[in-house]
This record gives structure tokens, C-alpha cells and sequence, in this order.
């Protein structure tokens, strides 16, 4: 994976570099400006819709069902079509967008401190603390993603918050990588050795030294999870394990809208050109941070 | 030789051990399963009965030991809806998934190498860029989705494949495709950046001062050594064509054991669930072993050492 | 004497550019020289003096950063440089095969070497029947004195050794009864003790094959015994050419001296090896004049050195050297010998 060869032992003065450079490179870039455009058009749809009157996602209304995109009914314009039950799915496909990335967000936060956690844990200590840890990183690369989902999701059961911590606590392995590559070089630095030996704690250099070293690469390796989450989730509320009605969300629009593919198309095509979308330019972005800088057509490995 | 097959064999069961381990804890962690098995009215002596039947009432590392004895004697529990062994349940179901997932393996290999050769032998680079912007956005597509859109063209509008089931080689072209073209854009800059590398090796000078064509140089001499990291990588990645091999299932209604555990998951029914992660579990280690005694097939350098 | 006949192959002004960053550099720069029937022919200096380049220029062969950029190259003469791709590849192989130095990456380390023999048979023989070209091969072999060679046929070269390896590109190369036989460093590369014997191998070989050979070295004692006329290149360029014979006694370029100076020898003075002063020049920023100036004791100041390009000039019938003052060096030999005492090292 690019992103894990990345320059690990960047000095801390130039900590906020790669942020400068990824823009520039966005700025330089066709493809970048186009997933940029992408991103803004999703993300103006799922923050601005909502806020419009009249664009209830829960309002049912039976004698508009199945309204195609732009279908005038009664003096109002349903601009992407309304699904069986006559709901607006302009509103929904805009609020299951915001369920999806504030589930998807807060994934990858927990993801991330406890992948950096347990990552610069094993890297700093050395030893057993790093055996335990790699050990449960291999085992659980060794279930399929999807299906250790499934399996915890089956017995938690499905909700926001369950989903959300499932999905993060699934995803830190490779931060947890990277963070504990990136400890095992930085610890063996001077100012890790020189404090080391003037008598600071292990917290105070992990707090300190390596945490600040590390956070920069930990967020570019997130912003790239995050699509890669978004789908996950997208899958499993396909598979009806994930968000649950009255709530909408993208997966299950989708396969909502399978059963009436061969009349109405739009209801499954839409949320998922939204994911699309959403996905393709949170993921070429994110490229334009990496140390390579440039823009990585064959990502590496993604969700369903 | 040997040496490398008993690291790799190790290796495995160690996965798997540690896979049940991980199955037994997610279980225990379910609550207690005589609360499921009966009626509300049950007593708490009808409670506590079942309890000892189940063993629940012993120790924790009393009820692991037996829960790895049940599992090596291939007792994995009573599917709680149908009431007969999980396992039996899984294995009906588990040639379908192969079937799917082994095709998907092989097809996206293959579309890898043949879409990776007019790569590298076309000389036109807009058809090179053409080709990886496909794979790209194919790649950015998520399986079940992409599935859809297959369904959408293919069944729907042109009407040319069926959508759903299994049976005919027909059913199996459209769940294959899709999820044999997830890896490919993947597997073509892998492919592709392992050609570019063999391009400067001495054994291609070789080659050319014997005079032989460019194009028999890259089809004898750098394509096997080019094919080790593409298979390499391919056995890695399996993890992910089982994991998209459920959701492909789901949408195609393809009845594997994907399809299977996600319809006992609404059924609450965990016998079943556990017993088809395990399944899948195993398969993916075997195959991933396959893979290694594959590449070790590929190169003699391995083969022979 | 080889003279009187028309040469094989016959190199005239090769001009070889690398492309960097910075521009065309040139790393092969005006190089010309015959070669005749049956002769063997050598070229030494130091590594980076472009003469491997000079060889892959000849073969056709140059890739990635580094082209030519003028010169003619002729075999039994026709141009080689004019021919396209397709004429020019059916030539390689067939009429010129060339041998590199590390046996160890120049063989393909997944095809067994049989059939890596045998594909150079199949290219340029394709009217050859399956068992033929087997049994070439398997003679082919045992020719160059690979043990049992129906056994080793089957083999993959991690199989081999070092110097069975170099044995099996040898019977590659000869394969094909070529006019001639390119050796990039055929030895380096191999263990000291099988030097020798791989050495002999190639020189029967081609004895048997009446092919000419063109023998890449920085060995100057596998020169002196091996080679027929000899070609010294420094920076690019052609220093000194002529029969090995006289350059050994009647060296006429100062680079030669310095090079024969620098030669570990056994019947005199082994505690000490005298080294070139300075460093091989940069070839993005060659020096002006003579390549070698920076370097010459003989230059002695003298500012033709620096202003004005050395040609190739005959310093007897066969001979030529360039070397503007090439006519003083007899005299200065004997100076250098004693002068370059304080400037000399001790041999490790």
C-alpha cells in the first residue's frame, strides 16, 4: 500500500507539509479537480437538502409512489422520484448521505486511536505487548471483513452506535501497522534516545515524541479508509445488517429499489451513483496526500 | 520444499485455531442461548435443565475444550429454526460458493493477464489510460451496486442473462463477472509495474541479442516471472473476494453459503451464522495455501529449494 | 596477416548518447575500428570507459536512457545501423551473439536451459524438427563441457553453477555458427579457479567455429596472452589501437603506460603498484582538449592538451594512437618509471 511506504521519519517541523503539497497537487490535477467536484456536489446535497421545507425523508404519501426523477405531481416536482411508499428520495438519499458519513467518520476516528494506540504500543515496548498485538492483527486478516461483520453484527445486533463501533473496531489494523513501523524507527531516533535516557516515562515519549510524528500519515491512511468504510457500511445495510429502518441509508435504498429495477430503475441507481460519487472523491483526494503526491489510479484493496 | 509446506501448514492451523477461538468468545458473547431456545414461560428449572444439558453450567475453559472437541468431531450445533446439524447446512450450500468464488478467482486472474498483455504490447497510450480509467472506476464501484447495474443491463434491458438463482452456466456469467472485475484495476497496475520491472532484468538482453521478437520476450521469457507477484497478491486479496462472494450471493440470490448466513442472521439463527463463518473461514485458508504451492509451482527457484 | 581481407566488422565514428536530465551526454564518442576474420580482437579501460556500450551499439541493442546518435556499423559490409528492426534482429543471434558478463542474471531464471538454448536455434532455424534442435542442443552442451548434458537439459539455471552457467551461454552463443562472438567480461564474474578453464573453453570454441571474437576486458594479462590486436578506451574514446604485440612493448599513449604501470607484476618490484593519478572524467562535463589531459604526466603543461581533440593518428603500419605527443613517449618512459617512485603506493 502506497500510503504505508511513506516517508516515516518526517521531521516534526514540517509536520503540516503534506497538507500544503496534497493541495497544490489538487489544484494541478484534472482528475483531482474532478473528484473534488464530485465530493462538493454530494456533500452539498446531504448538508443543504435537509434544510429545505417541504423535503421531509418520512413523509409518506401512497398516491405519488414511484415517481420518476423530475415527475411534477400535483404542482410539486420530485426531482429524483419518490420510492413504494411515495417518499421523497431526494430527502432520503440526502439524510442517509449524512448517516453515512458520520458513521463512517466516527468509524474511523475509533478506528484510528485504537489502531495508533495499540500500534505504537507494540512498536515502543517491543516484546510480548507486540507479539499479542500483531498476533490479533494476522488472525483477524485471516476472516474475510465482511464476514467477521456479519458474524458480530448478527450477534450484537444491528443499530447506529453498533454499526459505527463494529466498523471501527474492525479497521485498525492498518493503522496499527504503520503506527508500530513508524515506532519501531522513531524510537530508535536521537531525541526519543536522549529523552529516554534523561529519565522521561514511556507515556511522555509516546505522548510526546512519537504521537506527533505519527498523526500525519495516521490521517491520510484514515481519509482513505473513510471511503472504503462508507462501502462497508453501504454493503451491510444491503444485506439488512447495518442501519435500520425508518432510517434511511444508501445500501438499503439500494436494495429497496432492486425489486422494482425493471420499473423504476432510479430508486437504486440514484443512492448508489451517490456512493459512487461520495466514494471515488473522498479516495482520489486522499491520494493527493499521500508521500507520492500523485494521484494512484489502482487503489489498493477496498471494501464490497 | 518440505520445509516451506510444514511453515505454511502450521501457519494455517494456527488460523484456524485461532478463528474458533474468536467464533467461540463471539458466541458467549451472544448471551445466553437457553434464553432463545425457550419459551418465554419457561421456569427458571426448565432454565437452569437446559443449562446442564447445554453445559453452560461449567467452567468457561471446561466449555471451550469441549467446544473445540464438538468442532473437531465436526459438531457445530443445531441450526435453531431447521433443527438439524448447522454444519450440514453449510456444506449443502458450500459447492455454490465455490463455484462462484473459484470462477470469480480464475476469471479475474485471467482478465488481469489478457487485459495486462494488450497493456503492455498496444502501442497506443490513450487505449493504456482508456483501459486503467475503466478498472479504476469499475474498482470504485461497491460489489452489491455493480451487481445491480449488471442485473439492470443485462437481465432487465437487453435480457440477454438470467438475474437470479443458480443453475445454467448463464447464471453463473453475471455474479462471476462482477465479482471477478472488483481486483482488476488492482491486479493490472500490479501486473503491469511487475512487467516494467522484468523490462530492465539481463535475462531480457539475453533474449533480445538472440534475436528474438519483442513480442515472444514478453510472452516467454518476462511473463512467468511477472505472473509470481500477480498470484501473490491474488491469493492475499482472497479475503476480499469471499467477503464480496456474500454480498454478490445476496444479490444474484446465488445459494451459497454467503446467501445462507446472511438469511440466518434475520432468523437469528447463530448456529448457522458461526458454523458458515467458520466454513468460509477454512476455505480461505485452503485456498490461500493453494496459492502458495501454486507460486511455488511458478517459480522453480521455491519448487527446488 | 589479416590485413590484406576485408573486415567483418567494421565500426566507423559510433557516437553514443545517454540521455539525463540535463541533456544528451555523450558516453561513446567517435569510436571506430575493424575487425577481421578469425582474429581476435580486444578492447580494455577501466569500467566506464563505455566499452560494454560500444558492444550493445554494435548488437543493436541499446535501451532505456542511452541511443546512438551517429556512426556506422557494418558486418561483412552491410550496415547494421541502416538495417530496420526486423533485418537488424534476424542478424543477432545468427551472425553476431554476444556473451555477458554475469551468467547469474543473464539466463532466465524460470526457463530450463535447454530450452533457452534451444530457442535461439528455433529463431533463426525454425526449418529444425523438435528432435534436432534437442539434439544440437544436447551436443551443444557437451561441446562446451557440461556434464551429462541430457540430464542438465532439463535443469533451471539456479541448477548451475557459476561457471556452468557461463558454459551454457557460451553454447548459446556459438549455437548458431555465428561470424562473430562478442564476450562482454566472460570471466569476471565467475570464481578464479574456473577462469581460466571458461577462458579456454571460449577461445576453443571459437578456434573450432573460425569465428572472430571480440573479447571485453580490463584484464590486461588475459590480453596480452588471448587477444590479437587490441584497442585501449578511455572516457568514451579511443586511446591507442594496434597489434598486442606492440602495445605491449611500444606502448604510444600515455593512458596505456599508466595502465600498463598499474598492473600488479610478478618479475618486478611487487611491493608496489603504481596507480593513474586523479579519477576517471565526468562524462556530462568532459574535460576540453584531450579526455585524458587532467590526468597526463606527459601533458606537462602543454596547451594543445586542453584545446585541441587527439585523432587517431598511425604510429606504424598498424598501429595508431591518439595522443598528440605519442612520438615522445619512448624517452618518457623511462623517466616516469623513476620519477613516479615517490608517487607510488603501496600495493595492498
Amino acid at each position: 500500500m502506497s500510503i504505508a511506504t511513506a516517508d516515516k521519519t518526517a521531521p516534526a517541523t514540517h509536520r503540516f507539509a503534506w497538507l500544503r503539497s496534497g493541495l497544490h497537487i489538487i489544484g494541478q490535477s484534472y482528475s483531482m479537480m474532478f473528484a473534488a467536484a464530485l465530493l462538493a456536489a454530494v456533500l452539498l446535497l446531504i448538508v443543504l437538502v435537509p434544510l429545505l421545507p417541504g423535503y421531509d425523508p418520512y413523509t409518506q404519501n401512497l398516491a405519488v409512489s414511484l415517481a420518476a426523477p423530475f415527475e411534477n405531481i400535483d404542482g410539486r416536482t420530485y426531482i429524483l422520484g419518490t420510492d413504494t411508499l411515495g417518499r421523497d428520495l431526494l430527502s432520503r438519499a440526502a439524510l442517509a448521505g449524512r448517516v453515512s458519513l458520520l458513521i463512517g467518520l466516527s468509524a474511523v476516528i475509533i478506528s484510528l486511536v485504537v489502531g495508533v494506540f495499540l500500534g505504537l504500543v507494540a512498536g515502543f515496548f517491543r516484546g510480548f505487548v507486540e507479539s499479542v498485538v500483531m498476533g490479533l492483527a494476522d488472525l483477524q486478516l485471516s476472516i474475510p471483513r465482511v464476514l467477521l461483520l456479519i458474524a458480530v453484527a448478527a450477534i450484537v445486533g444491528p443499530s447506529v452506535v453498533n454499526l459505527t463501533v463494529l466498523l471501527g473496531l474492525t479497521s485498525w489494523v492498518v493503522y496499527g501497522r504503520v503506527a508500530r513501523a513508524m515506532a519501531l524507527s522513531l524510537r530508535e531516533r536521537e531525541f526519543v534516545l536522549s529523552a529516554v535516557t534523561q529519565g522521561a516515562s514511556a507515556t511522555w515519549n509516546i505522548r510526546k515524541h512519537l504521537l506527533p510524528n505519527v498523526l500525519p500519515q495516521m490521517l491520510i491512511v484514515g481519509s482513505f479508509e473513510l471511503g472504503q468504510i462508507i462501502v462497508f457500511e453501504a454493503s451491510l445495510s444491503y444485506l439488512g445488517l447495518g442501519i435500520q429502518p425508518p432510517l434511511p441509508s444508501w445500501g438499503m435504498m439500494i436494495s429497496e429499489g432492486q425489486q422494482y429495477l425493471e420499473i423504476d430503475p432510479w430508486i437504486a441507481l440514484l443512492p448508489g451513483i451517490a456512493i459512487f460519487m461520495l466514494v471515488t472523491g473522498v479516495q482520489i483526494l486522499s491520494q493527493a496526500f499521500t508521500s507520492e503526491g500523485q494521484f494512484d489510479l489502482a487503489s489498493p484493496q477496498k471494501g464490497t | 520444499m518440505l520445509r516451506f509446506l510444514a511453515r505454511r501448514l502450521t501457519q494455517s492451523v494456527l488460523t484456524v485455531f485461532g478463528v474458533l477461538t474468536a467464533a467461540f468468545f463471539l458466541v458467549r458473547l451472544a448471551g445466553d442461548p437457553s434464553v432463545l431456545l425457550l419459551p418465554v414461560e419457561a421456569t427458571d428449572k426448565d432454565i437452569a435443565l437446559l443449562r446442564s444439558e447445554l453445559g453452560l453450567d461449567q467452567s468457561l475453559p471446561v466449555q471451550y475444550g469441549k467446544f473445540l472437541l464438538n468442532v473437531l468431531q465436526g459438531d457445530l450445533g443445531l441450526s435453531l429454526r431447521q433443527r438439524v446439524p448447522a454444519l450440514d447446512l453449510v456444506l449443502e450450500r458450500l459447492p455454490a460458493t465455490l463455484e462462484l468464488a473459484l470462477t470469480a478467482f480464475v476469471l479475474g486472474l485471467v482478465l488481469a493477464f489478457v487485459v495486462g498483455l494488450v497493456m503492455r504490447l498496444t502501442p497506443s497510450p490513450r487505449l493504456r489510460a482508456a483501459i486503467m480509467w475503466l478498472a479504476f472506476i469499475r474498482q470504485a464501484i461497491p460489489v452489491f451496486f455493480f451487481g445491480l447495474l449488471m442485473i439492470l443491463l443485462f437481465s432487465v434491458t437487453l435480457g440477454w442473462l438470467p438475474s437470479l438463482g443458480r443453475g445454467t452456466i448463464y447464471h453463473l456469467i453475471l455474479p462471476a463477472v462482477t465479482l471477478a472485475t472488483y481486483e482488476l484495476a488492482l491486479y493490472l497496475r500490479l501486473f503491469n509495474s511487475a512487467l516494467g520491472e522484468q523490462q530492465g532484468q539481463d535475462y531480457v538482453r539475453t533474449a533480445y541479442a538472440k534475436g528474438q521478437t519483442r513480442t515472444r520476450i514478453i510472452l516467454r521469457h518476462m511473463l512467468p516471472n511477472a505472473l509470481l507477484p500477480l498470484v501473490t497478491i491474488a491469493g492475499i486479496n482472497l479475503g476480499m473476494l469471499l467477503g464480496s462472494a456474500v454480498v454478490t450471493e445476496t444479490v444474484f440470490s446465488w445459494p451459497g453459503v454467503g446467501r445462507l448466513i446472511v438469511q440466518s442472521v434475520s432468523q437469528r439463527d447463530y448456529p448457522v451464522v458461526i458454523a458458515g463463518v467458520l466454513m468460509m473461514s477454512l476455505v480461505f485458508v485452503l485456498i490461500n495455501l493453494t496459492v502458495d504451492l501454486l507460486y511455488a509451482v511458478l517459480d522453480p527457484r521455491v519448487r527446488l529449494s | 596477416m589479416t590485413e590484406t581481407t576485408a573486415p567483418i566488422l567494421s565500426v566507423r565514428n559510433l557516437v553514443v548518447e545517454a540521455v539525463n536530465a540535463s541533456g544528451p551526454v555523450r558516453i561513446v564518442d567517435g569510436v571506430s575500428f575493424d575487425v577481421h576474420a578469425g582474429e581476435v580482437f580486444g578492447i580494455v579501460g577501466e569500467s566506464g570507459s563505455g566499452k560494454s556500450i560500444t558492444m550493445l551499439a554494435v548488437m543493436g541493442l541499446l535501451s532505456g536512457r542511452t541511443r546512438l546518435a551517429g556512426g556506422e556499423v557494418k558486418l561483412r559490409g552491410k550496415s547494421l545501423t541502416d538495417m530496420s528492426r526486423e533485418e537488424l534482429r534476424r542478424v543477432r543471434g545468427r551472425n553476431v551473439s554476444m556473451i555477458f558478463q554475469d551468467p547469474m542474471t543473464s539466463l532466465n531464471p524460470v526457463l530450463r536451459i535447454g530450452n533457452q538454448i534451444a530457442e535461439i536455434l528455433e529463431i533463426h532455424q525454425p526449418e529444425l524438427s523438435r528432435a534436432a534442435v534437442r539434439d544440437r542442443v544436447i551436443e551443444l552442451l557437451s561441446l562446451v563441457g557440461v556434464p551429462s548434458p541430457e540430464r542438465r537439459y532439463r535443469q533451471y539455471p539456479h541448477e548451475f553453477s557459476g561457471g556452468m552457467r557461463q558454459r551454457a551461454m557460451i553454447a548459446m552463443a556459438i549455437a548458431n555458427n555465428p561470424d562473430i562472438l562478442i564476450a562482454d567480461e566472460p570471466t569476471t564474474a565467475l570464481d578464479v579457479t574456473i577462469q581460466a578453464q571458461v577462458m579456454e573453453l571460449l577461445l576453443e570454441v571459437r578456434t573450432r567455429n573460425r569465428a572472430a571474437m571480440i573479447l571485453i576486458t580490463h584484464d590486461l594479462g588475459l590480453v596480452a596472452e588471448t587477444v590479437d590486436r587490441v584497442a585501449v578506451m578511455y572516457g568514451g574514446r579511443l586511446m591507442e589501437e594496434g597489434p598486442v604485440e606492440e602495445i605491449f612493448s611500444r606502448p604510444a599513449h600515455p593512458y596505456t603506460v599508466g595502465l600498463m604501470a598499474s598492473r600488479p607484476r610478478l618479475d618486478a618490484a611487487p611491493a608496489f603498484l603504481y596507480s593513474i593519478p586523479g579519477q576517471p572524467p565526468s562524462l556530462a562535463n568532459r574535460p576540453s582538449g584531450c579526455v585524458f589531459n587532467p590526468r597526463c604526466a606527459l601533458q606537462n603543461g602543454r596547451e594543445i592538451c586542453t584545446t585541441k581533440l587527439p585523432l587517431l593518428d598511425s604510429v606504424s603500419t598498424a598501429h595508431s594512437a591518439a595522443c598528440h605527443f605519442s612520438r615522445e613517449i619512448d624517452g618518457w618512459i623511462g623517466e616516469v618509471v623513476t620519477a613516479d617512485r615517490n608517487s607510488m603506493r603501496e600495493a595492498p
